[in-house]
């Protein structure tokens, strides 16, 4: 509501009370302030104006009054009746107005208090509205601007998933020098960024001339794959060989490809790590909408970026496991053993067959080194593991593992019964053989801890912990 | 933006600059900056996915009720992840976000569900199946839950069937979970029973059926079909159908 000015309501009620004096001349005017009457309309209207304006208001209204009173009529009846006014008159007219007028004040201070109160409390409330308005105007804004910051974040959320920023920042994870890590996030990126739900890494095995399944994303294991593929006769095979990508609408174009297309692949690609291919990037399954030219041109463009990084990493490790392969042995180090340990435990379960691992121990290798020297008791590790070696068929794998004294072998093939009669063919060819070095005989006391894949024990961790646990145990 | 915004962006040099987005939300309250001080540094976050964690743009993409599956399943994933943490705090808000989620639907499920139960309108049903298909999808790693969603989906489809006919949502929803389930000859024969002719959407979702089974030739005739129907395509497959049938006739 508009707030009236002063001026205003003081002219306003000056009007008010100027009727009051013309009325009570033409009608009483020899009762000048109407004391005659019961109510007094000056006051009455003095009591009006505080309770409506407060008591200054009401004061005003009470002095104008009193001026209308004492005033106008006995000047006119001065003036124009030449009646003569003496100061008498004015004594009367103070005893008259004496009780209204100090009930009048009283009223005027009583009212000025209460209406003084309410104000307050109304300005009070006053105040907290605007508050509370001016809150909510500040709140209303905010909440503008969290829908907009939220709409905003939804969109970089939900294109975040395949955006470029996303892309360059795990391009920029791929330069760690890991090559298996490496691997992994080029599945990873391919599968993010083309949205396939299946697909694979495979890697070329120049010696047995097949590619091998080095990893994938979304293989049931429900279901029977292969895990080895040969170079002629298949779609990943022509890929590698030709250094070009394969897409599942040439099926429909070329005779070839349709012979050799076994349902397996949708978009296949070749990897290259230095100047050669490497193996193969297979998409297996992807949405049909996704399947689009786009997407083609996406994956040649994330196999070009992961190239250079792919290389380094590879050079980076053929390099690592060059230099700490054992001079004697020629035997790679542990941390090769894990990798491939990994990665033949990936496949195997897919294959649905059989692995073991094993690891011996040199028990008495401080008396052995003592008398041998370091790289004697590697010449022995490598004379028992040849011997292991033909016991196996050639088909062990050897590594040195994590102390000195302990090699480990992979072995394909080879369930937990079959680990136990090999391992004790082993410490029978260990015991039955005199063993000489540098035309000293040596007697190696060895002892070993293996374990074999099955259905509750998967990972290499928990694999190398079983074999080790063995291996404590006998010590003991 | 507009050129008021701009200007601002052109002058807010001078004076105070908040530097976290809570900074700029109180000098905002206070009128030291305008509002969009405050939009520009909480919008200008870092990958949700990249490491460390920015756990405020999490919580507050977490705390936005309505997202829709695709950002849900992404956020699931970064979850999934943050679970398997070595620092457990972390590992711990991975499993509450997951919780948080997972009672998300859970909720708007029991809702549907006395809801169905009061007004008995067949159409929640498909409401309810759409839910379930979401929730599968979230599940995707635990594939016995995930196999127990679909499940439910689909027998909720079932039972809202009346008749033959299914919207072509529902139709849609319905393919999709037989898809998930890779009954993917049961969906081709689904749709086979239906008269697709003519109707472009409908032969989409043929050829994606056919595409599944690896018809490969099935589907360049179904998008032959689909150029010649001379129904409004939109972008997306006129994409599809350029990539498939390209301007020039397949050498047979």
């Amino acid at each position: 509501m508009k707030q009236q000015r002063p001026a205003v309501i003081l002219a306003e009620l000056s009007a008010v009370l100027v009727v009051l004096g013309i009325a009570n001349f033409f009608l009483t005017i020899n009762d000048p302030g109407y004391f005659s009457l019961p109510f007094n309309p000056y006051f009455i209207f003095a009591l009006f104006a505080t309770l409506l304006y407060g008591k200054y208001y009401g004061l005003f209204s009470l002095l104008v009054s009193i001026i209308l009173i004492v005033i106008p009529t006995p000047a006119y009846k001065y003036f124009f009746e030449s009646y003569h006014i003496t100061f008498s008159y004015w004594i009367k007219l103070g005893q008259k107005a004496v009780t209204p007028f100090s009930l009048t004040l009283v009223g005027i201070f009583v009212f000025g208090l209460i209406r003084d109160s309410l104000k307050l409390d109304l300005d009070k409330t006053k105040y907290i509205l605007n508050t509370i308005t001016k809150e909510k105007a500040i709140l209303d804004n905010e909440v503008k601007a969290l829908k907009k910051v939220n709409r905003e974040l939804e969109m970089r959320v939900y294109t975040q998933e395949d955006s470029t920023v996303m892309l360059y920042s795990k391009i920029q994870e791929l330069y760690s020098h890991n090559f298996q890590k490496g691997l992994d996030l080029l599945l990873n990126i391919a599968q993010t960024y083309t949205g396939a739900t299946v697909c694979s890494i495979w890697e070329y095995n120049q010696e047995l001339k097949r590619l091998e399944l080095r990893m994938n994303f979304g293989w049931d294991m429900d279901m029977d794959r292969i895990t080895r593929i040969p170079v002629e006769d298949s779609i990943e095979g022509w890929v590698l060989r030709n250094n070009m990508m394969f897409s599942v609408r040439m099926v429909m174009q070329y005779e070839n490809l349709a012979r050799m297309d076994k349902g397996r692949n949708i978009l296949t690609v070749p990897i290259a790590v230095g100047h050669k291919v490497w193996g193969v990037f297979n998409i297996e399954d992807i949405p049909f909408e996704k399947y689009n030219l786009y997407t083609e041109k996406y994956l040649l463009m994330i196999m070009a970026l992961v190239a250079p990084a792919l290389d380094k990493a590879f050079e980076y490790e053929a390099f690592s496991i060059q230099e700490n392969v054992n001079v004697v042995t020629g035997f790679p180090p542990f941390s090769h053993f894990y990798i491939i340990l990994e990665q033949e435990l990936s496949r195997v379960k897919f294959e649905k067959g059989r692995l073991s691992v094993m690891i011996v121990e040199l028990v008495n290798y401080g008396d052995l080194l003592h008398e041998l020297s370091k790289d004697g008791v590697f010449a022995l590790f490598l004379l028992i593991s040849e011997r292991i070696k033909e016991l196996s068929d050639n088909k062990a794998m050897f590594f040195h593992y994590k102390n000195d004294n302990q090699i480990s072998y992979i072995l394909p093939n080879l369930d937990y019964d079959g680990c136990s009669l090999f391992c004790l063919n082993i410490l029978e060819m260990i015991n039955k053989r005199d063993w000489e070095l540098n035309k000293k005989t040596v007697l190696p006391e060895i002892v070993l801890g293996y374990t074999s894949l099955t259905d509750d024990k998967q990972s290499a961790e928990d694999l190398l912990a079983i074999a080790e646990n063995l291996l404590e145990m006998q010590k003991v | 933006m507009n050129e008021q915004e701009l200007h601002f962006f052109r002058t807010k040099n001078e004076g105070y600059e908040p530097f976290t987005p809570a900074a700029a939300l109180k000098a905002f309250e206070n009128d030291i900056i305008p509002i969009e001080f405050f939009i520009n540094k909480s919008t200008s976050v870092k990958s949700i996915e990249e490491k460390p964690y920015d756990f405020e743009a999490i919580d507050r993409m977490l705390a936005i009720k309505d997202i829709d599956i695709k950002t849900t399943r992404f956020l699931m994933m970064i979850f999934k992840i943050m679970v398997k943490d070595r620092d457990s705090e972390r590992a711990l808000y991975g499993a509450e976000a997951i919780n948080v989620i997972e009672s998300r639907y859970n909720k708007r499920i029991e809702m549907l569900k006395e809801k169905l139960k009061k007004e008995g309108d067949q159409n929640i049903k498909y409401e309810l199946a759409q839910k379930y298909y979401e929730l599968a999808l979230i599940s995707e790693k635990q594939k016995d839950i995930k196999r127990f969603f679909l499940k439910t989906a689909y027998y909720y489809l079932k039972d809202a069937k009346t008749g033959n006919t299914l919207a072509f949502k529902n139709l849609e929803l319905l393919i999709n979970i037989l898809l998930e389930f890779n009954f993917n000859k049961q969906a081709l024969s689904t749709i086979k029973n239906i008269d697709i002719k003519h109707k472009a959407a409908l032969l989409f979702l043929l050829a994606r059926v056919e595409f599944k089974n690896k018809h490969y030739n099935e589907v360049y005739k179904i998008l032959q079909e689909i150029k010649q129907c001379g129904d409004t395509l939109d972008d997306e497959i006129k994409k599809i159908l350029e990539y498939w049938i390209g301007n020039n006739e397949r050498a047979d």
